[in-house]
């Protein structure tokens, strides 16, 4: 379960500096997001399309009595997206009291890192990642982007306008439907 | 012990209750109790000014404020006591005969009806009533009096020294500067809303419906704890399915009728509010209603009051005229206005009929070129009906000088978009001299909705039964021939009527994956908001009940569906809005009146009175069934139809429907199920939907052969009393039985 070493978990004996990260996979890229984010891991699961959505939208599933809207974080990337199925993620967010999945190609599992470790954005990156990506914690395989759950709901997704069309800033997306 | 008796007896003891900060529940339960009786008051005052001898409305009125003062005395509130007082006072003397009726009292009696609301507000806001020197009342108080006073030689003696008082009350009340009587009538304003507030916030219900309620949980629970035990294998699954499912059946029904509330409850704020309006606007306006009864959602009733309180207004302000234009045109000086409100086809109809002068034409052609919401060229080339749609438009008012009633540019655009957002449509007809007829239809209950599943581009989607009119096979061989091309649209030839036809899967950009060309098409006609058009199809689904489930604003924004839904197998679905379909696809309103669903009586004889749908129940013979009587062509298995003194019932969605077999069908059919063959009886579901389909009934049928104009021949010798008509030059039987109505319009037609 726990990918950092034991002598670095020795480091994290101060609770409030401790993190634990649900790490997940879109292509070969390695994410997290804040397990208190997270409400719920769904699995795969099939997805119902919703045409003339934006790109981002992966489209629907049934949750709960709710119909979810679910967020692609593959076309998020810019990579191209496999439509139908996928790993869904609920996420809470608290602040505009909407419930949103994440969809994503897997799901690792929770990591507890020390927030000393976490690194800002690059100020090279682009306008995209910029809003995508909360900093990355160096760990022992590599770097793990953080994710801000906030900033991935489809209603700011859609303010931003980053994402409207998404052959924008030179990536090779292709659009979901 | 001691001390819970203490704390809860003190506010409900002899001690005034303003002190403390809350509201107790025996206040809550008087302020219930109260709006209740005030509610009726309102009612029975403005019948009181129709009919001001009856003295049964005048003891209800008495009865009304009696309760109140009773109890207000008992709970501590003294300016409410006093005002309730006064009133009862007055219908005291009103209720002895021994002041008359007129329309000066009952505004006053209206007043202290506000008043008293503005303090039950204030009470159930704060828990006080206010300052308790009760002088904002004064000039109320004083009204009321001068009213009762205004015969003082007619009152008795004992009568006397008490009003005297109450004068005396008044005058130093005017002594005292203006602005707290002005501070009074400000406040009625805000109070109005926040009352609106706490109403839609409870709701009555029968305790036998919820102890119905509770059983049929407590049955779910037990069918869920069976289910568990025994298992998918298990040999009584199928039966512990089929509970659960007449159970869930009930249940859904139950908390149905639950939340089903009278229409009346809405209209009984009419009266009032057109007394008021007449006032205003210098009108003489008589309201008539019918269908008080009419069940409706709670949230649907809440979700189309403005919209129908701003067509009330409309009707008083625009459409009826003033007492001098209206002798003028022949007519009563006094206007009509009557509200109706009856079930239509699974769904309700709310009709705001005036007989006023109705909608001119070119004023609204005028206004519209004047708003630039057309252009001159197009407002020539419109037809009535098209131009009457243009009131719809945002911005659109008519109203010569901005009143304070209307003409303040929120209008009918606001009614329709309010209406259709529950799943509603509006429509109006106006005739000119004659009077103006406004139309809502909403759905029943907004949670579900009977929609027919279609598949397109390989995806499912739910389209609303109540917008669906017919659907048309077309195979794939057939395809060239019916389709027809005017540049790059397509045209289907549906009965002479050419019919726009859009495809669901290019519109909304969806790869065909359709590689079986040689299954067809299919073609759903769908009609709203005026617009009807054919939504081409790859497949069709069941159709199912669906529970309709909101979708997240960013996809609200495409605007092309009005939610989602759990399809019976588990997948989703998406509901489209044919109405925006039909807006994105570029169909406009259609120009000629249609007799299709949602319009007038007169328009469905014209234009659908000669379309017969044409079957066979005996062996070859013709016969016909004019086509507004049928309202569906059902399949049902030759199992379902069970059988009660003799006659064939069919169980039909909660109702129990009467079966015809004139041509002994079943019997046939139970033969051929002995010899093994699967069995499904085709039945025309026939209704008079003008009465509210009271008279149901199902037809059993060999085969349903066509739909097809005919024309009726005169009844003579070779006929023998039958009623024949030719149909495609054939001859065929007309069947007479459905609906009183039906025959009048047959008679027409011959």
């Amino acid at each position: 379960m726990k990918i950092a070493g034991r002598e670095k978990l020795d480091e994290i004996q101060d609770e409030n500096d401790a993190v634990s990260l649900c790490s997940l996979y879109a292509g070969s890229e390695m994410l997290g997001i804040d397990t208190r984010k997270i409400r719920e891991v769904l699995g795969e699961r099939d997805l119902q399309r919703v045409p003339m959505s934006p790109v981002f939208i992966a489209g629907v599933v049934p949750y709960r009595g709710e119909v979810l809207t679910t967020v692609n974080l593959r076309a998020l990337l810019g990579m191209e997206a496999h439509t139908g199925k996928g790993c869904v993620l609920v996420m809470a967010d608290d602040e505009a009291a909407e419930r949103f999945g994440l969809v994503v190609d897997a799901v690792g599992g929770v990591v507890t890192v020390s927030r000393r470790v976490l690194e800002d954005n690059p100020c090279t990156l682009e306008a995209r990642g910029k809003w995508l990506f909360d900093g990355a914690y160096k760990m022992e395989a590599g770097l793990m982007v953080q994710l801000d759950p906030q900033k991935l709901s489809p209603s700011r997704l859609s303010e931003v306008g980053l994402f409207k069309n998404s052959s924008n800033g030179g990536t090779d997306a292709s659009p979901d439907r | 012990m001691q001390r819970t008796i203490a704390s809860g007896g003190a506010p409900h003891g002899c001690r005034p209750a303003p002190d403390i900060g809350c509201v107790d529940e025996l206040t809550k339960e008087f302020i219930a109790e109260s709006q209740e009786g005030l509610d009726r008051m309102e009612r029975c005052l403005t019948e009181l000014e129709m009919r001001p001898d009856d003295s049964g409305l005048l003891g209800e009125i008495f009865r009304a404020v009696h309760t109140i003062k009773g109890t207000t005395g008992f709970l501590g509130f003294d300016r409410l006591e006093k005002l309730a007082h006064a009133g009862e006072h007055l219908l005291g003397s009103l209720r002895d005969g021994r002041l008359a009726v007129n329309s000066d009292l009952i505004s006053g009696l209206l007043r202290l009806m506000d008043g008293l609301r503005a303090i039950l507000v204030l009470i159930e806001e704060t828990g006080s009533e206010g300052t308790r020197a009760g002088d904002e009342d004064g000039e109320l108080i004083a009204e009321l009096a001068m009213l009762n006073g205004q015969e003082p030689s007619e009152l008795p003696e004992i009568e006397a020294p008490q009003i005297a008082l109450v004068e005396g009350a008044a005058k130093v009340e005017g002594a005292a500067p203006s602005t707290p009587s002005g501070g009074a009538a400000s406040a009625l304003q805000p109070t109005v809303v926040t009352e609106k507030a706490s109403a839609d916030k409870t709701l009555r219900i029968d305790v036998d419906v919820l102890n119905r309620m509770m059983n049929l949980v407590g049955e779910l629970v037990l069918t869920r704890n069976q289910m568990l035990q025994s298992g998918m294998e298990a040999a009584n699954f199928p039966e512990l399915a089929r509970r659960l499912d007449s159970v869930t059946a009930d249940l859904r029904e139950t908390v149905m009728q639950a939340r089903m509330q009278p229409v009346g409850n809405l209209f009984g704020k009419f009266p009032r509010m057109v007394r008021d309006l007449a006032r205003t606007c210098g009108r003489e306006v008589r309201v008539e209603f019918s269908g008080q009864e009419t069940g409706l959602d709670k949230s649907l009733l809440e979700a189309i009051k403005d919209p129908l309180t701003h067509a009330v207004r409309n009707a008083v302000d625009h459409g009826i005229e003033s007492p001098a234009d209206r002798v003028l045109a022949g007519k009563s000086a006094e206007g009509c206005l009557r509200l109706k409100a009856f079930h239509q086809s699974g769904s309700v109809v709310i009709e705001i009929e005036d007989d006023g002068a109705g909608i001119p034409i070119e004023r609204v052609l005028q206004k519209a070129i004047e708003r630039n919401l057309v252009t001159a060229e197009d407002a020539v080339g419109m037809s009535e009906r098209e131009a009457l749609q243009l009131i719809f438009l945002p911005g659109f008012s008519t109203a010569a000088a901005v009143t304070t009633v209307s003409g303040r540019g929120v209008g009918m655009d606001v009614v329709r978009a309010n209406v259709e957002k529950v799943g509603g449509s509006v429509e109006v007809e106006s005739r000119r001299g004659v009077g103006t007829t406004l139309r809502l239809r909403v759905p029943l209950t907004l949670a579900i909705v009977p929609s027919l599943v279609v598949k397109s581009g390989g995806q499912a989607f739910a389209l609303p039964q109540s917008t669906l009119v017919e659907l048309v096979d077309i195979p794939e061989r057939e395809f060239a021939q019916v389709v027809q091309r005017i540049g790059s649209s397509e045209l289907y030839r549906l009965r002479e009527r050419l019919l726009p036809m859009v495809w669901l899967d290019r519109l909304l950009g969806l790869e065909a994956e359709n590689p079986d060309q040689s299954k067809g098409h299919y073609l759903a006609v769908l009609e709203a908001e005026g617009c009807r058009y054919g939504l081409v199809v790859d497949d069709l689904m069941s159709p199912e009940e669906i529970v309709v489930k909101p979708l997240s604003p960013v996809l609200r924004e495409i605007g092309l569906f009005s939610g989602a839904t759990v399809l019976g197998n588990g997948s989703l679905a998406l509901i489209l809005d044919i109405g925006a379909t039909a807006a994105r696809a570029g169909v406009k309103p259609i120009e000629e009146e249609i007799g299709g669903i949602g319009s007038g009586e007169a328009a469905v004889h014209e234009a659908t009175g000669s379309s017969f749908l044409i079957f066979e129940d005996r062996a070859r013979e013709r016969t016909a069934l004019p086509l507004d009587v049928v309202e569906r062509i059902e399949s049902v298995p030759l199992g379902q139809i069970e059988y009660a003194g003799g006659r064939a019932l069919l169980q039909y969605r909660g109702e129990l429907l009467p079966l015809r077999d004139e041509g002994s069908v079943l019997i046939e059919m139970e033969a051929a199920r002995q010899a093994g063959e699967e069995a499904m009886v085709t039945v025309l579901i026939c209704g008079d939907a003008s009465v509210g389909g009271a008279q149901r009934g199902g037809m059993v049928v060999r085969r349903v052969l066509d739909v097809s104009n005919g024309t009726l021949l005169d009844q003579d010798e070779a006929t023998e009393g039958m009623e024949l008509a030719l149909v495609k030059e054939k001859l065929t039987l007309v069947h007479r039985e459905f609906g009183v109505k039906a025959k009048a319009g047959w008679q027409e037609v011959a």
